[in-house]
């Protein structure tokens, strides 16, 4: 359903003298996505991965390449299909402190993407916020609170339950689980894992930590300062990694 | 709330109340009696006469209203101007920020007093000609500010992930963007009330702001000009109006600031 070919990203930087200088993000990166399939992008920070997943969802422009869904170039795209692949494709960020509007209360920033995209009638809007949250394991109560109100973990739920609410095909996690408590992330990997096959969602699934990725993933990709070095299915990959850097991903890792 | 406020709060109050109800309780201010000319403050009038016999404490409540419309009209009209430019410029960037921050530049050349002399005695004194300068003069403070923090906003992560929700431009901006930008230049702009009315009495007192019937405490002041010496209370009453009065916006947007800032306090 995604393909992403050959795709580069270079950021302009000057330096404290005021000399170009170009950092290649993302040198010559291909990959593909079946439906219905998790692939896992491992990597440190810094390699690319966020990059990736940004030019993936069309919220930064690659200086070359470019990305198929479900067969069409996401950067061909007519206002009006840009908008609909919008619903298709969502994104669950790193941080989520930082991903919900400190000026909206819960319910409203569910209800955002059903409102932009007017899913639902507004006699239908409050039961639907209702269920998204149960469908992420929330009591409706944290509804007329704040983000600033709720744990870490309550954030990334919301988060999840906004992205969900467009129904989509795709979902990108990018490191949803780095900034939970340990005891927090395998309950959410199991609730992600149980949306995927509740609502069969493919997901790209971004993180450097390879215990997660074992658990999740059908595919891993390793990647490093902008390339992606191996692809290969997780069991073989972590029986006979390729790549010297992969070994030592994994020798580093905790089992 | 903290005292910088709560007394921003209480003194404001009191200049509100003073420009609201003091000429009406002060009686006729405006009443020349020659026989009562620069009678220095006493029962009959706590401020003390002018010249012309005329009540000090009427004429400072009634210069309270022209000092205190100036000062928040001007600021009014330097917001309407500054925020969408400083908004468009932070958010699009690219020639438009260029050609927008140019501009500004161009304004800040342009010494507050200095700029505004020059354009009043060319445009002549008036009230409406005071609000136009002190907005041309400074549009370009607000716009910088709230440009930085556009800039700043808009590559925040609910930002990144509302775009990715499908939102367009002008929704962010409405929604996200501008909402949670708009604090710190709001709280410049209250203390710019404070430099507004300031500016507008150093030009008063120059004899190119405002003019009669507009008393304001600047043209108070330029009255008195010249009588300091028999006359001292002349010069106080109006002073201490206009110090105190900058002192209180000043304190609103530093406690307001303060009251603000730390999101983390209601957490």
């Amino acid at each position: 359903m995604l393909k992403v070919e050959n795709v580069s990203q270079e950021f302009q930087l000057r330096d404290h003298l005021g000399r170009k200088r170009v950092k290649l993000a993302l040198k010559g990166v291909s990959l593909a996505l079946a439906t219905g399939e998790i692939l896992g992008i491992a990597g440190e920070s810094g390699s690319g991965k966020t990059t990736l997943a940004k030019v993936i969802l069309r919220l930064l422009e690659p200086s070359s390449g470019t990305v198929y869904f479900q067969g069409r170039d996401v950067y061909r795209l007519s206002r009006r299909e840009l908008f609909k692949f919008r619903r298709q494709a969502q994104i669950v960020q790193q941080n989520p402190d930082a991903a919900l509007d400190p000026l909206m209360t819960v319910e409203q920033v569910i209800a955002e993407p059903l409102l932009i995209h007017r899913l639902v009638d507004k006699a239908d809007l409050k039961q639907r916020v209702v269920e998204l949250l149960k469908s992420v394991n929330l009591n409706e109560e944290v509804m007329a609170g704040y983000s600033h109100q709720l744990s870490s973990g309550q954030r990334q739920r919301v988060a999840i339950a906004r992205a969900l609410a467009l129904m989509p095909q795709l979902v990108i996690y990018d490191e949803p689980v780095a900034f939970l408590d340990a005891h927090l992330r395998l309950r959410l990997l199991k609730l992600l894992l149980d949306l995927r096959r509740r609502l069969n969602l493919s997901y790209i699934f971004i993180s450097h930590d390879l215990a997660v990725l074992r658990l999740v993933s059908d595919r891993i990709a390793v990647m490093r300062n902008g390339v992606i070095l191996e692809t290969a299915p997780t069991e073989k990959f972590f029986a006979e990694p390729v790549h010297v850097h992969s070994r030592q991903l994994i020798s580093n890792a905790p089992s | 709330m903290n005292y910088k406020l709560k007394s921003g709060l209480v003194i404001l109050l009191i200049l509100i109340i003073l420009a609201a109800l003091g000429p009406v309780l002060a009686g006729k201010y405006w009443e020349q009696n020659l026989k009562e000319s620069l009678n220095p403050p006493n029962s009959r009038h706590l401020f003390g006469t002018d010249l012309l016999g005329r009540d000090m404490l009427g004429r400072v409540a009634n210069g309270a209203r022209s000092s205190l419309l100036v000062g928040l009209l001007a600021v009014v009209l330097t917001l309407t101007v500054g925020l969408p430019l400083g908004a468009l410029a932070g958010y699009f960037g690219g020639r438009l920020d260029t050609v927008i921050m140019r501009m500004a530049d161009v304004f800040l050349a342009f010494p507050l007093v200095l700029g505004a002399l020059l354009f009043m005695s060319v445009a002549g004194a008036g009230f409406a000609n005071i609000l136009l300068v002190l907005a041309l003069l400074g549009w370009p403070y607000i716009a910088r500010i709230f440009r930085a923090s556009v800039l700043s906003n808009k590559e925040l992560d609910y930002v990144v992930a509302a775009r990715a929700l499908g939102a367009g431009d002008w929704y962010l901006l409405r929604r996200h963007i501008i909402p949670n930008a708009i604090g710190p230049v709001l709280i410049f702009a209250l203390m710019n009330v404070g430099t507004a009315i300031m500016a507008e009495s150093v030009l008063s007192f120059l004899g190119v702001g405002l003019r009669l019937p507009n008393a304001s405490w600047g043209y108070l002041l330029s009255e008195a000009a010249g009588l300091q010496n028999v006359a001292p209370w002349l010069i106080y009453f109006p002073g201490i109006a206009l110090t105190v009065t900058v002192l209180a916006f000043t304190l609103l947007g530093e406690g307001l600031r303060v009251y603000l800032a730390p999101k983390e306090n209601n957490v």
